[in-house]
Protein backbone atom coordinates (compact mmCIF):
# COMPACT_ATOMS: atom_id res chain seq x y z
CA UNK A 1 0.00 0.00 0.00
CA UNK A 2 3.01 2.43 0.87
CA UNK A 3 4.68 1.57 -2.72
CA UNK A 4 1.57 2.60 -4.33
CA UNK A 5 0.65 5.69 -2.33
CA UNK A 6 4.78 6.36 -3.04
CA UNK A 7 4.50 6.04 -7.20
CA UNK A 8 1.35 7.93 -7.18
CA UNK A 9 2.82 10.82 -5.38
CA UNK A 10 5.79 10.70 -7.39
CA UNK A 11 3.50 10.64 -11.03
CA UNK A 12 1.48 13.42 -9.64
CA UNK A 13 4.68 15.26 -8.71
CA UNK A 14 6.46 14.60 -11.97
CA UNK A 15 3.16 16.69 -14.13
CA UNK A 16 2.86 19.40 -11.25
CA UNK A 17 5.56 22.29 -13.15
CA UNK A 18 3.59 21.19 -16.46
CA UNK A 19 0.31 21.77 -14.90
CA UNK A 20 1.55 24.94 -13.48
CA UNK A 21 3.30 26.16 -16.76
CA UNK A 22 0.19 25.55 -18.73
CA UNK A 23 -1.53 27.57 -15.73
CA UNK A 24 0.88 30.49 -15.53
CA UNK A 25 3.60 30.16 -17.83
CA UNK A 26 2.17 32.89 -20.24
CA UNK A 27 1.47 35.41 -17.14
CA UNK A 28 4.86 35.65 -15.74
CA UNK A 29 5.83 39.37 -15.94
CA UNK A 30 8.88 39.80 -14.06
CA UNK A 31 11.01 43.55 -14.52
CA UNK A 32 14.26 43.14 -15.24
CA UNK A 33 17.00 43.18 -13.43
CA UNK A 34 19.19 43.72 -16.19
CA UNK A 35 18.29 44.89 -19.63
CA UNK A 36 21.08 45.60 -22.04
CA UNK A 37 21.01 46.64 -25.46
CA UNK A 38 21.43 44.30 -28.10
CA UNK A 39 25.45 45.56 -29.29
CA UNK A 40 26.60 42.81 -31.31
CA UNK A 41 27.26 40.53 -28.48
CA UNK A 42 25.25 37.54 -26.99
CA UNK A 43 22.95 39.14 -23.98
CA UNK A 44 21.37 37.76 -21.16
CA UNK A 45 18.56 39.63 -20.99
CA UNK A 46 16.40 36.75 -19.11
CA UNK A 47 18.43 36.57 -15.26
CA UNK A 48 15.66 37.60 -13.22
CA UNK A 49 12.89 35.53 -14.74
CA UNK A 50 15.69 32.97 -15.24
CA UNK A 51 16.34 33.04 -10.99
CA UNK A 52 12.93 32.71 -10.51
CA UNK A 53 11.69 29.81 -12.64
CA UNK A 54 14.78 28.23 -11.27
CA UNK A 55 13.71 28.36 -7.82
CA UNK A 56 10.17 27.09 -8.48
CA UNK A 57 12.21 24.01 -10.34
CA UNK A 58 14.54 23.42 -7.49
CA UNK A 59 11.75 23.33 -5.45
CA UNK A 60 9.71 21.00 -6.79
CA UNK A 61 13.14 18.34 -7.95
CA UNK A 62 13.49 18.77 -3.76
CA UNK A 63 10.12 17.06 -3.11
CA UNK A 64 10.86 14.79 -5.96
CA UNK A 65 14.34 13.93 -4.09
CA UNK A 66 12.70 12.91 -0.91
CA UNK A 67 9.83 10.98 -2.57
CA UNK A 68 12.49 9.37 -4.93
CA UNK A 69 14.46 8.41 -1.62
CA UNK A 70 11.57 6.89 -0.08
CA UNK A 71 10.61 4.80 -2.93
CA UNK A 72 14.37 3.83 -2.96
CA UNK A 73 14.30 2.83 0.79
CA UNK A 74 10.78 0.84 0.17
CA UNK A 75 11.71 -1.37 -1.96
CA UNK A 76 15.25 -1.75 -0.83
CA UNK A 77 14.47 -2.81 2.68
CA UNK A 78 13.23 -5.85 1.48
CA UNK A 79 16.90 -6.62 0.47
CA UNK A 80 18.45 -5.93 3.55
CA UNK B 1 0.98 -14.97 -17.90
CA UNK B 2 -1.05 -11.59 -18.05
CA UNK B 3 -4.41 -11.43 -19.51
CA UNK B 4 -4.34 -8.98 -22.49
CA UNK B 5 -6.84 -7.21 -24.71
CA UNK B 6 -7.23 -7.97 -28.08
CA UNK B 7 -5.19 -5.07 -29.50
CA UNK B 8 -2.61 -5.73 -27.29
CA UNK B 9 -3.07 -9.66 -28.28
CA UNK B 10 -2.77 -8.49 -32.23
CA UNK B 11 0.15 -6.16 -31.45
CA UNK B 12 2.68 -8.23 -29.65
CA UNK B 13 1.75 -11.16 -32.15
CA UNK B 14 3.15 -8.82 -34.71
CA UNK B 15 5.99 -6.92 -32.87
CA UNK B 16 7.05 -8.42 -29.62
CA UNK B 17 8.48 -5.32 -28.02
CA UNK B 18 7.64 -6.49 -24.44
CA UNK B 19 9.69 -9.62 -24.36
CA UNK B 20 12.65 -6.86 -25.32
CA UNK B 21 11.65 -4.71 -22.78
CA UNK B 22 11.35 -7.61 -20.01
CA UNK B 23 14.43 -9.07 -21.11
CA UNK B 24 16.57 -5.90 -21.34
CA UNK B 25 15.14 -3.97 -18.65
CA UNK B 26 12.37 -5.57 -16.46
CA UNK B 27 14.73 -8.99 -15.86
CA UNK B 28 17.92 -8.20 -16.51
CA UNK B 29 19.84 -9.81 -13.78
CA UNK B 30 22.28 -6.87 -11.89
CA UNK B 31 24.79 -7.36 -8.99
CA UNK B 32 23.17 -6.52 -5.68
CA UNK B 33 26.18 -4.68 -4.64
CA UNK B 34 26.26 -1.68 -7.35
CA UNK B 35 27.10 1.30 -5.57
CA UNK B 36 26.43 4.61 -6.30
CA UNK B 37 29.28 4.80 -8.87
CA UNK B 38 26.94 2.85 -11.10
CA UNK B 39 24.89 5.70 -11.55
CA UNK B 40 26.46 6.97 -14.18
CA UNK B 41 25.94 4.83 -17.20
CA UNK B 42 21.85 5.27 -16.57
CA UNK B 43 22.66 9.60 -16.20
CA UNK B 44 24.71 9.48 -19.59
CA UNK B 45 21.74 7.77 -20.98
CA UNK B 46 19.58 10.97 -19.26
CA UNK B 47 21.66 13.52 -20.42
CA UNK B 48 21.97 12.55 -23.86
CA UNK B 49 17.80 12.76 -24.11
CA UNK B 50 18.40 15.85 -22.40
CA UNK B 51 20.80 16.79 -25.09
CA UNK B 52 18.70 15.66 -28.05
CA UNK B 53 15.01 17.10 -26.72
CA UNK B 54 17.04 20.57 -26.42
CA UNK B 55 19.10 20.37 -29.79
CA UNK B 56 16.00 19.50 -31.45
CA UNK B 57 14.58 22.65 -30.23
CA UNK B 58 17.73 24.77 -31.13
CA UNK B 59 17.35 23.56 -34.61
CA UNK B 60 13.77 25.01 -35.08
CA UNK B 61 15.77 28.57 -34.55
CA UNK B 62 18.71 27.97 -35.47
CA UNK B 63 20.34 29.55 -38.59
CA UNK B 64 23.81 27.90 -40.35
CA UNK B 65 25.37 30.60 -42.36
CA UNK B 66 28.17 32.68 -41.62
CA UNK B 67 25.86 35.77 -41.88
CA UNK B 68 23.20 34.49 -39.55
CA UNK B 69 24.47 31.97 -37.46
CA UNK B 70 25.76 34.30 -34.18
CA UNK B 71 22.60 36.69 -35.02
CA UNK B 72 19.98 33.41 -34.60
CA UNK B 73 22.02 32.59 -31.16
CA UNK B 74 21.34 36.33 -30.00
CA UNK B 75 17.51 35.71 -31.49
CA UNK B 76 17.39 32.39 -29.47
CA UNK B 77 18.50 34.22 -26.09
CA UNK B 78 16.33 37.18 -26.44
CA UNK B 79 13.75 37.12 -28.48
CA UNK B 80 12.69 33.68 -28.79
CA UNK B 81 10.04 32.20 -26.15
CA UNK B 82 12.00 30.77 -23.41
CA UNK B 83 14.71 30.48 -25.95
CA UNK B 84 17.22 31.27 -23.17
CA UNK B 85 16.40 28.09 -21.52
CA UNK B 86 16.47 25.50 -24.42
CA UNK B 87 20.05 27.43 -25.06
CA UNK B 88 21.27 26.79 -21.64
CA UNK B 89 19.91 23.59 -21.53
CA UNK B 90 21.87 22.61 -24.27
CA UNK B 91 24.86 24.14 -23.28
CA UNK B 92 25.16 23.04 -19.42
CA UNK B 93 23.93 19.78 -21.05
CA UNK B 94 27.01 18.94 -23.09
CA UNK B 95 29.41 19.50 -20.43
CA UNK B 96 27.02 18.02 -17.61
CA UNK B 97 27.10 14.87 -20.25
CA UNK B 98 31.15 14.73 -20.12
CA UNK B 99 31.21 15.40 -16.25
CA UNK B 100 29.12 11.74 -15.99
CA UNK B 101 30.76 10.24 -19.18
CA UNK B 102 34.40 11.08 -17.52
CA UNK B 103 32.88 10.15 -13.93
CA UNK B 104 31.34 6.74 -15.52
CA UNK B 105 34.98 5.75 -17.70
CA UNK B 106 37.01 6.50 -14.02
CA UNK B 107 34.59 4.16 -13.06
CA UNK B 108 34.94 1.42 -15.27
CA UNK B 109 39.10 1.85 -14.62
CA UNK B 110 38.80 1.70 -11.05
CA UNK B 111 36.91 -1.55 -10.91
CA UNK B 112 38.56 -3.13 -13.91
CA UNK B 113 35.11 -2.98 -16.06
CA UNK B 114 37.42 -3.36 -18.82
CA UNK B 115 38.89 -6.85 -17.93
CA UNK B 116 37.88 -10.23 -19.17
CA UNK B 117 34.86 -10.84 -20.82
CA UNK B 118 34.68 -7.31 -21.08
CA UNK B 119 37.04 -6.26 -23.06
CA UNK B 120 34.72 -5.53 -26.26
CA UNK B 121 32.22 -3.72 -24.16
CA UNK B 122 35.28 -1.01 -23.19
CA UNK B 123 36.11 -0.75 -26.76
CA UNK B 124 32.66 0.08 -27.43
CA UNK B 125 32.17 2.66 -24.69
CA UNK B 126 35.46 4.13 -25.92
CA UNK B 127 34.10 4.50 -29.41
CA UNK B 128 31.37 5.78 -28.15
CA UNK B 129 33.52 8.65 -26.46
CA UNK B 130 35.72 9.61 -29.21
CA UNK B 131 32.05 9.88 -30.79
CA UNK B 132 30.20 11.90 -27.97
CA UNK B 133 33.87 14.49 -28.45
CA UNK B 134 33.60 14.51 -32.16
CA UNK B 135 29.81 15.59 -31.67
CA UNK B 136 30.62 18.36 -28.40
CA UNK B 137 33.66 19.59 -31.00
CA UNK B 138 31.01 20.24 -34.24
CA UNK B 139 28.62 22.00 -31.67
CA UNK B 140 31.44 24.29 -30.08
CA UNK B 141 32.02 25.98 -33.68
CA UNK B 142 28.34 26.02 -34.22
CA UNK B 143 27.57 29.57 -32.00
CA UNK B 144 30.34 31.23 -34.93
CA UNK B 145 31.58 33.57 -32.19
CA UNK B 146 35.80 34.36 -31.52
CA UNK B 147 35.98 31.23 -29.83
CA UNK B 148 34.06 28.58 -32.09
CA UNK B 149 35.99 30.20 -34.91
CA UNK B 150 39.41 30.13 -33.53
CA UNK B 151 38.89 26.88 -32.19
CA UNK B 152 37.30 25.04 -35.48
CA UNK B 153 40.70 26.38 -37.16
CA UNK B 154 43.32 25.40 -34.75
CA UNK B 155 41.42 21.71 -34.61
CA UNK B 156 40.62 20.99 -38.23
CA UNK B 157 44.31 22.28 -39.11
CA UNK B 158 45.37 19.18 -37.20
CA UNK B 159 43.67 16.77 -39.67
CA UNK B 160 46.47 18.31 -42.09
CA UNK B 161 49.16 16.75 -40.46
CA UNK B 162 48.17 13.13 -41.35
CA UNK B 163 50.14 11.34 -44.00
CA UNK B 164 49.27 11.27 -47.46
CA UNK B 165 45.12 11.96 -47.35
CA UNK B 166 45.85 14.82 -44.50
CA UNK B 167 45.54 17.78 -46.78
CA UNK B 168 42.55 16.48 -48.97
CA UNK B 169 40.89 15.70 -45.71
CA UNK B 170 41.22 19.26 -44.46
CA UNK B 171 39.76 20.71 -47.35
CA UNK B 172 36.84 18.45 -47.68
CA UNK B 173 36.24 18.91 -43.69
CA UNK B 174 36.58 23.45 -44.31
CA UNK B 175 34.96 23.22 -47.85
CA UNK B 176 37.65 25.21 -48.65
CA UNK B 177 41.22 25.93 -47.90
CA UNK B 178 39.86 28.23 -44.86
CA UNK B 179 37.27 28.37 -42.18
CA UNK B 180 34.45 30.01 -43.87
CA UNK B 181 30.40 29.56 -44.12
CA UNK B 182 30.89 26.33 -45.48
CA UNK B 183 32.48 25.14 -42.75
CA UNK B 184 30.18 25.92 -40.39
CA UNK B 185 27.48 24.10 -42.81
CA UNK B 186 29.18 21.09 -42.65
CA UNK B 187 29.93 21.08 -38.98
CA UNK B 188 26.36 21.54 -38.58
CA UNK B 189 25.66 19.00 -40.23
CA UNK B 190 28.01 16.28 -38.95
CA UNK B 191 26.39 17.67 -35.40
CA UNK B 192 22.85 17.03 -36.21
CA UNK B 193 22.90 14.31 -38.39
CA UNK B 194 26.11 12.15 -38.72
CA UNK B 195 27.05 12.14 -35.20
CA UNK B 196 23.79 11.49 -33.53
CA UNK B 197 23.02 8.66 -35.53
CA UNK B 198 26.54 7.27 -34.73
CA UNK B 199 26.03 7.89 -31.21
CA UNK B 200 22.45 6.24 -30.60
CA UNK B 201 23.68 3.07 -32.61
CA UNK B 202 26.96 3.25 -30.63
CA UNK B 203 24.58 3.29 -27.18
CA UNK B 204 22.85 0.48 -28.06
CA UNK B 205 25.67 -1.67 -29.26
CA UNK B 206 27.13 -0.91 -25.86
CA UNK B 207 23.88 -1.38 -24.01
CA UNK B 208 23.07 -4.79 -25.76
CA UNK B 209 26.80 -5.72 -25.16
CA UNK B 210 26.74 -4.84 -21.55
CA UNK B 211 23.65 -6.58 -21.05
CA UNK B 212 25.24 -10.08 -22.98
CA UNK B 213 28.11 -10.03 -20.69
CA UNK B 214 26.41 -8.52 -17.37
CA UNK B 215 27.07 -5.82 -15.10
CA UNK B 216 30.91 -5.98 -13.00
CA UNK B 217 30.26 -4.68 -9.16
CA UNK B 218 32.68 -2.91 -7.31
CA UNK B 219 34.40 -6.19 -6.33
CA UNK B 220 35.53 -6.88 -9.24
CA UNK B 221 33.95 -10.69 -8.90
CA UNK B 222 32.00 -13.08 -11.20
CA UNK B 223 28.31 -13.07 -9.90
CA UNK B 224 26.38 -15.79 -9.85
CA UNK B 225 22.11 -15.83 -10.48
CA UNK B 226 21.97 -15.82 -5.69
CA UNK B 227 24.14 -12.35 -6.14
CA UNK B 228 21.82 -10.58 -8.29
CA UNK B 229 18.77 -8.81 -8.24
CA UNK B 230 16.37 -7.44 -10.92
CA UNK B 231 17.21 -4.66 -12.34
CA UNK B 232 13.98 -2.73 -11.86
CA UNK B 233 11.97 -1.91 -9.36
CA UNK B 234 15.54 -2.13 -7.94
CA UNK B 235 18.10 -0.10 -9.30
CA UNK B 236 15.24 1.93 -10.96
CA UNK B 237 14.43 3.36 -7.80
CA UNK B 238 17.49 3.59 -7.30
CA UNK B 239 18.80 5.47 -9.98
CA UNK B 240 16.24 7.53 -10.00
CA UNK B 241 17.62 9.15 -6.77
CA UNK B 242 20.53 9.55 -8.59
CA UNK B 243 18.75 11.07 -11.43
CA UNK B 244 17.11 13.93 -9.53
CA UNK B 245 20.32 14.59 -7.67
CA UNK B 246 21.49 15.03 -10.39
CA UNK B 247 19.00 17.48 -12.18
CA UNK B 248 18.88 18.86 -8.96
CA UNK B 249 23.23 20.07 -9.58
CA UNK B 250 22.07 20.51 -13.19
CA UNK B 251 19.22 23.11 -12.33
CA UNK B 252 21.40 25.22 -9.82
CA UNK B 253 23.92 25.61 -12.64
CA UNK B 254 21.74 25.70 -15.55
CA UNK B 255 19.49 28.74 -13.88
CA UNK B 256 21.94 30.29 -11.83
CA UNK B 257 25.52 29.83 -13.27
CA UNK B 258 24.69 28.77 -16.84
CA UNK B 259 28.18 30.23 -17.96
CA UNK B 260 30.20 28.41 -15.47
CA UNK B 261 33.32 31.04 -14.79
CA UNK B 262 33.70 30.63 -18.22
CA UNK B 263 34.57 26.96 -18.80
CA UNK B 264 30.77 25.98 -20.58
CA UNK B 265 30.14 29.29 -22.15
CA UNK B 266 33.42 31.02 -23.10
CA UNK B 267 33.00 35.05 -22.75
CA UNK B 268 35.19 35.40 -26.08
CA UNK B 269 32.32 33.28 -27.79
CA UNK B 270 30.04 35.74 -26.98
CA UNK B 271 31.29 38.37 -29.55
CA UNK B 272 30.94 37.48 -33.18
CA UNK B 273 33.58 35.51 -34.98
CA UNK B 274 36.02 37.82 -36.56
CA UNK B 275 38.47 35.77 -39.30
CA UNK B 276 40.95 39.14 -38.63
CA UNK B 277 41.58 39.05 -35.28
CA UNK B 278 42.53 35.92 -33.01
CA UNK B 279 41.83 35.74 -29.37
CA UNK B 280 44.93 35.96 -26.32
CA UNK B 281 43.89 32.86 -25.88
CA UNK B 282 42.92 29.72 -28.18
CA UNK B 283 41.47 26.72 -26.62
CA UNK B 284 38.15 24.57 -27.45
CA UNK B 285 35.48 23.64 -24.71
CA UNK B 286 37.13 22.14 -21.41
CA UNK B 287 35.89 18.27 -22.30
CA UNK B 288 38.75 18.70 -24.65
CA UNK B 289 41.22 20.49 -22.64
CA UNK B 290 43.07 17.39 -21.32
CA UNK B 291 44.00 16.13 -24.96
CA UNK B 292 44.96 19.91 -26.50
CA UNK B 293 47.17 20.21 -23.54
CA UNK B 294 48.85 17.48 -24.88
CA UNK B 295 49.16 18.86 -27.95
CA UNK B 296 50.76 21.76 -26.62
CA UNK B 297 53.44 20.12 -24.27
CA UNK B 298 54.91 18.48 -27.75
CA UNK B 299 56.62 21.04 -29.98
CA UNK B 300 56.50 19.86 -33.37
CA UNK B 301 52.73 19.63 -35.02
CA UNK B 302 52.95 16.20 -36.19
CA UNK B 303 54.29 14.42 -33.33
CA UNK B 304 51.99 17.01 -31.42
CA UNK B 305 48.89 15.15 -33.27
CA UNK B 306 50.14 11.89 -32.81
CA UNK B 307 50.52 12.02 -29.08
CA UNK B 308 47.11 13.67 -29.06
CA UNK B 309 45.81 10.78 -31.01
CA UNK B 310 47.80 8.16 -28.34
CA UNK B 311 46.09 9.51 -25.66
CA UNK B 312 42.83 8.22 -26.96
CA UNK B 313 44.48 5.47 -28.57
CA UNK B 314 45.96 3.97 -24.80
CA UNK B 315 42.43 4.02 -23.56
CA UNK B 316 41.80 1.23 -26.37
CA UNK B 317 44.45 -0.91 -25.42
CA UNK B 318 43.57 -0.82 -21.92
CA UNK B 319 42.50 -4.41 -21.03
CA UNK B 320 45.40 -5.56 -22.73
CA UNK B 321 47.79 -3.67 -20.87
CA UNK B 322 46.37 -4.58 -17.22
CA UNK B 323 47.50 -7.93 -16.23
CA UNK B 324 46.44 -8.05 -12.73
CA UNK B 325 44.52 -11.25 -12.09
CA UNK B 326 41.77 -9.31 -10.17
CA UNK B 327 39.23 -6.27 -11.48
CA UNK B 328 38.49 -3.96 -8.72
CA UNK B 329 41.04 -1.47 -7.11
CA UNK B 330 40.24 -3.05 -3.82
CA UNK B 331 42.15 -5.74 -3.93
CA UNK B 332 44.85 -4.43 -6.54
CA UNK B 333 48.19 -3.50 -4.58
CA UNK B 334 49.37 -0.25 -3.62
CA UNK B 335 51.11 0.59 -7.43
CA UNK B 336 47.77 0.38 -9.11
CA UNK B 337 46.36 2.16 -6.34
CA UNK B 338 49.18 5.56 -6.60
CA UNK B 339 49.11 5.12 -10.51
CA UNK B 340 45.50 5.77 -10.85
CA UNK B 341 46.06 8.51 -8.38
CA UNK B 342 48.56 10.28 -10.71
CA UNK B 343 46.44 9.48 -13.84
CA UNK B 344 43.50 11.04 -12.13
CA UNK B 345 45.69 14.12 -11.43
CA UNK B 346 47.60 14.42 -14.53
CA UNK B 347 44.11 14.59 -16.24
CA UNK B 348 42.25 16.90 -14.26
CA UNK B 349 45.77 19.35 -14.47
CA UNK B 350 46.10 18.97 -17.93
CA UNK B 351 42.40 19.79 -18.73
CA UNK B 352 42.82 23.21 -16.34
CA UNK B 353 45.50 24.08 -18.18
CA UNK B 354 44.53 23.51 -21.46
CA UNK B 355 42.14 26.57 -20.54
CA UNK B 356 44.85 28.79 -19.95
CA UNK B 357 47.31 30.84 -22.14
CA UNK B 358 50.81 29.13 -23.13
CA UNK B 359 53.44 30.37 -20.84
CA UNK B 360 56.22 28.70 -20.18
CA UNK B 361 55.45 27.66 -16.96
CA UNK B 362 51.89 26.12 -18.32
CA UNK B 363 53.78 24.28 -21.14
CA UNK B 364 56.53 22.50 -18.82
CA UNK B 365 53.61 21.68 -16.44
CA UNK B 366 52.05 19.97 -19.32
CA UNK B 367 54.89 18.21 -20.38
CA UNK B 368 55.43 16.97 -16.77
CA UNK B 369 51.76 15.83 -16.64
CA UNK B 370 51.40 14.22 -20.23
CA UNK B 371 54.46 12.32 -19.07
CA UNK B 372 52.61 11.19 -16.11
CA UNK B 373 49.56 10.64 -18.16
CA UNK B 374 51.32 8.39 -20.89
CA UNK B 375 53.34 6.66 -17.76
CA UNK B 376 50.31 5.58 -16.49
CA UNK B 377 49.52 3.26 -19.34
CA UNK B 378 53.35 2.64 -20.88
CA UNK B 379 53.99 1.19 -17.39
CA UNK B 380 50.89 -1.08 -16.75
CA UNK B 381 51.80 -3.97 -17.64
CA UNK B 382 54.53 -4.00 -15.51
CA UNK B 383 53.44 -2.33 -12.13
CA UNK B 384 50.21 -4.98 -12.16
CA UNK B 385 52.02 -8.10 -12.89
CA UNK B 386 54.45 -7.07 -10.28
CA UNK B 387 52.56 -5.95 -7.05
CA UNK B 388 50.50 -8.68 -5.19
CA UNK B 389 46.99 -8.50 -5.43
CA UNK B 390 44.76 -9.25 -2.48
CA UNK B 391 42.64 -12.57 -2.56
CA UNK B 392 39.14 -11.83 -3.77
CA UNK B 393 35.99 -13.28 -2.04
CA UNK B 394 34.09 -16.14 -3.94
CA UNK B 395 30.83 -14.31 -4.00
CA UNK B 396 28.74 -10.94 -3.16
CA UNK B 397 27.87 -11.50 0.33
CA UNK B 398 31.13 -13.82 1.51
Amino acid sequence: MKRFCLSICFCLMTFCPFIYAEKEGLNIKIEQTIKKEMAGSIQDTHQAERYWIGAWVLLYLAVLLVLATLLKQEYWKDLK
Amino acid sequence: MPRRGPFKTWFYTRMPIHKFWQKHYVNYLAPKNLNFWYVFGSLSIVALVMQVVSGFFLTMFYIPTEEQAFNSINNIMQKVNYGWFIRYMHTTGASALFIVIYLHIYRSIMYGSYKYPRELLWVIGVTLYVAILAEGFTGYALPWGQMSFWATSVILKLFGTIPLIGKQLVIWLQGGDAVTGITLHRMFAFHVILFPLIIIILTLIHISSLHYVGSNNPLGIDTSKKDCINYHPYYTAKNLVGIVIFLIIFALVMFYKPSMHGFFIEPTNNIPADSLKSPENISPAWYLTPYYSILRAVPHKFFGAVAMASAIAFLFILPWLDKSPVRSIHYKGTLSKIALLFFVVSFLGLGYLGTLTPTPINIALCRILSLIYFLYFILMPYYTSYEKAKITPKRISQ
